[in-house]
């Protein structure tokens, strides 16, 4: 008896509630991380974009290390140390806008993989042309296209399409 | 005449009229709202500052006005800019401050835009940012990138595994 039970499984009265939100992460990764705005969607996910600058939670979570500094922070700004403020800058972000736009060399990576593509697909053609298919017929040779077109100008001459018209028969040459 | 001219007006509003109600997609929302783009300069600078300069804003909405503020096609003017680090100091954002200057940067553009307009508006607020004591993105050294941050999903060198930390299980060993 599997077959009924196969049948009933297949049918669904109703919606799914949450389809394809199994295997989503994004609150795992941003436990401990605090929620400071709004960031693109509304997700609280960290993402560096150029057009939305502000992502919606900080980069890293609070630690021994960032606690006494924040509580410096509230007071006058003045006081905190270079140090200090870079540390402020990278617990709230990831990248600076340098770093945002430096290049990343990866065109590198990118071009040799597509120029391998290429040669490879130029030696296989070759492989082809040279061990695989026949020799090309004789109606392809230089010599045989140049009677094709001597013998049309004799066999054809009168007509008003083809070789004939461009051809002078008086000065039996090109016109 | 003046019928004449009454009775051409109403041709042609009727006519664009006839245009607008053939028009067989209906505009995505939200995008190409430029209503507040034509606004005339000090309106539209001081719609920023008053909202930067309300004494109850807490970070979410400062954040939220400067991502607005970033999403028009505009250079703040620097009296938004005095506004918005004020705001920044006022609900104790350090790093925010930072990034806002960052964010006009990113809003001049070109490398000739950033030299002269950037540099203009940070001379504009220098007493803001000496009152406050906030530094910008090249005091602290962040005009040059600082650290390099590989791509997760990009190709590797072998040895960035190491460095990164990703070379924690026993059997893979790079």
């Amino acid at each position: 008896m599997m077959l009924p039970r196969l049948a009933l499984r297949a049918v669904h009265t109703t919606a799914r509630l949450s389809g394809g939100q199994e295997f989503y992460w994004g609150p795992d990764k941003a436990a401990g991380r605090e929620l400071v705005g709004y960031g693109a969607n509304g997700d609280n996910i960290y993402q560096d974009r150029l057009d939305y600058w502000y992502p919606a939670i900080r980069f890293r979570k609070e630690d021994s290390v960032i606690a006494p500094i924040r509580a410096k922070e509230q007071a006058d700004w003045k006081n905190l140390s270079a140090e200090e403020k870079k540390l402020l800058y990278r617990y709230s972000f990831r990248q600076t806008l340098s770093e945002f736009e430096a290049p990343t060399g990866y065109w590198k990576v990118i071009s040799a993989v597509i120029l391998s593509v290429l040669g490879l697909c130029t030696y296989y053609a070759v492989l082809l042309n040279v061990c695989v298919y026949p020799e090309l017929p004789p109606t392809f040779q230089n010599e045989y296209k140049e009677a094709q077109v001597e013998r049309a100008l004799v066999l054809e001459k009168g007509q008003f399409l083809g070789a004939p018209t461009h051809y002078d028969y008086e000065n039996k040459k090109w016109k | 005449m003046a019928s004449l001219t009454r009775a051409v007006t109403r041709l042609a509003i009727a006519g664009r009229q006839a245009v607008r109600t053939i028009a067989t997609t209906t505009p995505v929302s939200g995008h190409g709202d430029d209503i507040m783009e034509k606004w005339p300069a000090d309106k539209f600078d001081n719609h920023f500052i008053n909202y930067l300069n309300r004494p109850e804003i807490d970070g979410w909405e400062v954040r939220k006005a400067l991502s607005e503020l970033h999403d028009y096609d505009v250079i703040p003017d620097p009296k938004v800019v005095e506004a918005a680090l004020r705001a920044c100091r006022r609900v104790n954002d350090f790093a925010l401050a930072v990034r806002f200057l960052e964010a006009i940067k990113i809003k001049c553009g070109a490398q000739k835009n950033r030299d002269t307009v950037y540099a203009y508006i940070v001379k504009q607020v220098e007493p803001v940012l000496k009152e406050l004591g906030i530094d910008t993105p090249e005091q602290l050294g962040y005009g040059e990138p600082e650290f390099f941050v590989p791509e997760p999903e990009y190709w590797w060198e072998k040895k960035w595994y190491k460095d990164y930390g990703y070379d924690k299980h026993p059997n893979i060993q790079i």
